[in-house]
């Protein structure tokens, strides 16, 4: 099968797992070139084609290109309509949609300062005091999606099928599971938040995307300097 | 003309601004119902059908409830396909997906940071360092989108036509224009990006949703308590 394009991105990255995902679901191949963080991202090959040298970004073999995340998940989502990724009607579209937005802002992102701030020590002005905002905004969008988790009799987010929505949620809940949620959380607190991040990453097809899923024991504690 | 629904937002919020003009542009009416922060997002009637008790929130005449801004925003923006917000074809769409989310990321969240943490006071933990941060980063995003705008012909984003992107954009861009970009930014730095938004706001049939810019005069600086 031929690859539809150049996916610039890391294999450990959120957004580049949702992209890999999407395609393997829909039955496509895309080319994920090698990247080492500070070398290719600053390479002239690179910057040339995207000058704001973030990833991931895509480049089909048309020379047509997109950067951002979601926007390459949703686009390659779109490329073969019978494997269901964005629903099957408008409406289904727009919820799938509203759970990437959500996952996105509401877990992966307050999640991700947490991840920057701790463990990467890569957050200027990183403090106690924001560590307990992120964590509580993270804890009240979790407590929201369980709840709604329990009204699904499917388990998954739209429909009875898995949705481009699920993919990128369970990406999102990763790095929550790296971060905010330990083990008494992620079995006592929010028990379907994480029944459906093993739903989608058991998936036979995307299993390898996700790896690990790296989870800690306990809520990773603020620590000074 | 009948209402498609309602809509749950505060007409001075960005992502209720998007939806509006969306609507507005798409010749589709909704309805703003009255917002008072604090009572109507505590209420039941309205915590009931939105149990994240996050603005804005949607609910059409069926009772199809969406929430997540842009989501509702695209979901508005695809009800009348000819109005074109959300271009043309497959690759014209992707690229509205992309630029929408650019500029929530890369230029509302960190704006917004900026804006919460001085003007607001409600970012817990702002500290100058990261007023620095996001400062930076936003310029690094803006130094972008403006190359990118001046390569562009019909200085729109995508085509030649106002698209959903160029909404949101300018609703971000609103936001740099009162944290980030004084006057001097706005007319020496990045010329394009707010010939883009003047374009954008003074378009007859959404220039009463923007309202006045609100603009800075200088640069927000960052005052300790």
């Amino acid at each position: 099968m031929t690859p539809i394009g150049k996916l610039y991105g890391h294999p450990r990255q959120p957004q580049t797992k949702v992209i890999l995902s999407a395609a393997i679901i829909s039955g496509l191949e895309i080319d994920l070139p090698p990247f080492e963080f500070g070398v290719t991202n600053k390479s002239p090959e690179f910057t040339q084609k995207f000058p704001l040298a973030k990833i991931p970004a895509f480049e089909d073999n048309e020379g047509f290109k997109l950067v951002e995340g979601t926007a390459i998940a949703r686009y390659v989502s779109s490329l073969v309509p019978d494997a269901s990724l964005l629903g099957r009607n408008a409406k289904e579209n727009a919820q799938i949609d509203q759970w990437v937005h959500f996952a996105e802002t509401e877990i992966l992102i307050p999640s991700n300062n947490i991840y920057t701030g701790i463990v990467m020590k890569y957050l200027p002005g990183f403090s106690e005091e924001q560590h307990k905002h992120y964590q509580k905004g993270v804890e009240r969008s979790l407590k929201f999606l369980e709840d709604y988790l329990a009204s699904r009799p499917s388990g998954l987010l739209v429909n009875g099928d898995l949705t481009l929505a699920d993919i990128t949620l369970a990406a999102a809940v990763q790095r929550a599971g790296q971060t905010v949620c330990g083990v008494k959380e992620r079995e006592q607190v929010y028990p379907r938040v994480f029944a459906h991040f093993a739903k989608v990453i058991n998936d036979e097809r995307i299993k390898h995307v996700f790896g690990e899923p790296g989870f800690v024991d306990e809520p990773l504690a603020f620590r000074d300097e | 003309m009948a209402p498609i629904g309602k809509l749950y937002g505060h007409p001075r919020q960005p992502q209720t601004k998007a939806i509006l003009s969306a609507a507005a542009i798409s010749g589709l009416e909704i309805d703003l119902l009255p917002f008072e922060f604090g009572v109507t997002n505590k209420s039941p009637e309205f915590t009931q059908k939105f149990p994240l008790a996050k603005i804005p929130a949607f609910e059409d005449n069926e009772g199809f409830k969406l929430i997540e801004g842009t989501a509702i925003a695209r979901y508005v923006s695809e009800l009348v396909p000819d109005a074109g917000l959300l271009g043309h074809n497959a690759k014209e769409t992707a690229q509205v997906d992309q630029w929408v989310h650019f500029a929530e990321t890369e230029i509302h969240l960190p704006a917004s940071n900026i804006y919460i943490g001085i003007v607001m006071k409600f970012l817990p933990g702002f500290n100058e360092e990261q007023h620095k941060y996001y400062k930076e980063r936003a310029e690094r995003s803006l130094k972008f989108l403006e190359d990118y705008l001046a390569s562009r012909p019909s200085g729109l984003l995508v085509n030649d036509s106002l698209t959903l992107a160029d909404i949101v954009l300018a609703t971000a861009v609103q936001r740099a224009g009162r944290t980030i970009c004084g006057i001097k930014e706005r007319e020496q730095v990045y010329p394009h990006i707010y010939a883009h938004f003047a374009k954008v706001t003074n378009d007859e049939r959404i220039k009463q949703v923007f309202g006045e810019p609100g603009f800075v005069d200088e640069s927000v600086a960052f005052k300790a308590e």
